[in-house]
């Protein structure tokens, strides 16, 4: 992910363009990591969205020498997906009840999408999700994703571990290499 | 980036987001920001001031409505705050720049009867911390409710979930919580409500399930410990000391320390037992198997100790030698203590003949020697 290094503090009219800057730059990034946690196109596009308004909001604050427009969004956008979630498997249960059997979406796998993948990732415990999406999609170390998700190292090792074992499991490849774990194709089973 | 897990993450993003364009932010009015439906809800004069900025954009009507009953909730636990009138509390900018102090009124006196959920469930006054912004600031407000009375305040459930930040979700689907919920029809306790649909298991925790019991058991034994009859909070960049009063068994000097990060309670210590200090990590709880690292020594000693085992009971087979197994158990006590009561557990479940493994609270365990019992399957 591409970080954007934010100068010293600015108000908010002169801060615009530096914001303008940090909005372009990052907004795709924003919701691919969104995506990876939510594994849903448009629940991301709504996540990183707000998030981007709120770092609009307190662009003054976030952006002020020392600080980190990148981490603050991508912290807001991780703390919007936790509370969107409870509140959404909540109402996702109602909405399943009534819409017995139909599909929320269209197909996605007709839109190219690596539907493996994101059932995969739907499949995971919501921490190990958080730490696999911040460390092998937003490439943070380890130490920051520590820090993004608010537990110790230790804790994202073991959810790193348990969360790529799961998906190497679910995509039916080798956790260490990749390779398919049947042996029979050389291209990764999507 | 190399690794397979790398590359296929970053296409699978790019073909399910590819190139977004989102609403820029700086160009529309920030007043009526698109999707935010969250609001800071205060009342006067002198009330809790509730922060609900991360209420997230709802975009259909199930989702508005939760959003709108948390607003409700919090109106209705503020609103009993400032009631009762002897709740003094002084909060400054909502965005938790400033410093938050609260205090509790005095309320009856915690009825200790049984295990920690009956004696909060007896309790009729609770004190609810929330904090957290989406900053990493952090700001307090203490709110009261009235679980005597479900339609008054917030209840049971939605109070403990609102406590403890991420081990909140450890209450909201433990046992205790759901047999709590089940004799109550008050909201959160429905059928399909919280309880069921907003759980978090012992993987998530990366702990095993009676680690995870263990934790759960805790937790709310912690939760009975800081429902004072008085508490005041104060905010120490991103540090809370909660002072208690009135309180057992913490009655000498009882300051809780709260650490918070990024609006989640990562530590709670209470140094001020009579038998002195310890520390509850709940982030930290899941850390010891399994990984390159030695898990934090943070989870230390006294009679609330978390992760010192109390009492086992080994599920065996009819034919099992109880005797060579409990003289097994004893083996592993000597070798490995009694500290770590989570990797004590598992050198028993690995004992060839037994089956399960069950624990019993450590709440009130004075003795570093292990009880062991028997049930026999089959």
């Amino acid at each position: 992910m591409q970080q954007h290094q934010q100068s010293g503090g600015v108000g908010k009219s002169s801060g615009a363009a530096d914001y303008g800057e940090f909005f372009a730059s990052e907004q795709n990034a924003l919701v691919r990591f969104c995506w990876g946690l939510t594994t849903d196109r448009e629940d991301a596009r709504d996540v990183a969205q707000e998030a981007m308004v709120r770092a609009w909001r307190d662009w003054d604050q976030i952006s002020a020498e020392g600080s980190n427009p990148v981490a603050w969004t991508r912290t807001v956008a991780l703390n919007l997906v936790r509370g969107g979630w409870r509140r959404s498997k909540v109402a996702e249960a109602g909405l399943a009840r009534m819409q017995a059997g139909e599909h929320r979406r269209n197909d996605p796998r007709a839109e190219g999408v690596d539907v493996d993948l994101e059932r995969a990732l739907a499949g995971l415990p919501q921490r190990q999700r958080e730490a696999v999406v911040l460390h092998h999609l937003v490439d943070l170390a380890v130490t920051d994703c520590a820090a993004a998700m608010g537990v110790s190292e230790s804790t994202v090792k073991v959810h790193l571990s348990r969360g790529r074992a799961a998906l190497a499991t679910s995509l039916r490849v080798h956790p260490e290499s990749g390779e398919p774990a049947d042996g029979n194709s050389t291209e990764v089973p999507r | 980036m190399n690794d397979w897990l790398d590359q296929r993450l970053q296409d699978g993003a790019a073909r399910a987001v590819g190139d977004v364009s989102l609403d820029d932010p700086s160009s529309v009015s920030t007043e009526d920001a698109p999707g935010t439906v969250g609001a800071d809800v205060s009342t006067e004069p002198g009330g809790t001031v509730v922060h609900l900025d991360d209420v997230h954009r709802a975009r259909s009507a199930p989702l508005l409505a939760v959003a709108a009953a948390v607003v409700v909730l919090v109106a209705i636990g503020a609103w009993i705050v400032t009631r009762d009138g002897s709740t003094a509390v002084d909060s400054t900018d909502p965005a938790g720049s400033g410093t938050v102090v609260a205090s509790v009124p005095d309320g009856p006196p915690a009825e200790v009867v049984g295990n920690a959920l009956q004696r909060t469930m007896s309790t009729s006054w609770v004190a609810d911390a929330e904090v957290g912004n989406d900053d990493g600031s952090a700001e307090l407000s203490i709110v009261t409710y009235n679980p005597a009375d479900p339609t008054q305040g917030r209840p049971y459930a939605t109070v403990l979930m609102a406590t403890l930040g991420s081990a909140q979700m450890a209450l909201g689907s433990g046992p205790g919580l759901v047999e709590a919920c089940a004799e109550s029809d008050a909201p959160p306790c429905r059928p399909g409500a919280w309880v069921e649909d907003d759980v978090w298991n012992a993987e998530d925790f990366g702990v095993t399930e009676d680690e995870y019991r263990q934790l759960m058991e805790a937790s709310l034994t912690l939760i009975a410990n800081i429902d004072p009859a008085s508490a005041t909070a104060t905010e120490t960049a991103g540090e809370f000391e909660v002072t208690l009063s009135a309180l057992a068994p913490c009655d000498v000097n009882c300051t809780a320390t709260v650490e918070v990060r990024d609006g989640y309670i990562v530590s709670l210590s209470i140094p001020g037992n009579p038998d002195g200090s310890r520390r509850y990590s709940y982030a930290d709880f899941g850390s010891a198997p399994e990984v390159d690292e030695p898990a934090p020594a943070d989870i230390v000693e006294g009679p609330l100790r978390p992760t010192v085992l109390c009492e086992v009971t080994l599920s065996v087979g009819s034919a099992a030698d109880t005797d060579s197994i409990e003289a097994r158990v004893r083996s592993l006590e000597a070798d490995l203590g009694n500290e770590d009561g989570a990797a004590l557990m598992r050198a028993i479940r690995a004992i060839p003949g037994v089956l399960d493994v069950s624990t019993t609270t450590s709440d009130g365990c004075t003795s570093d020697t292990v009880s062991i019992g028997f049930v026999t399957e089959g």
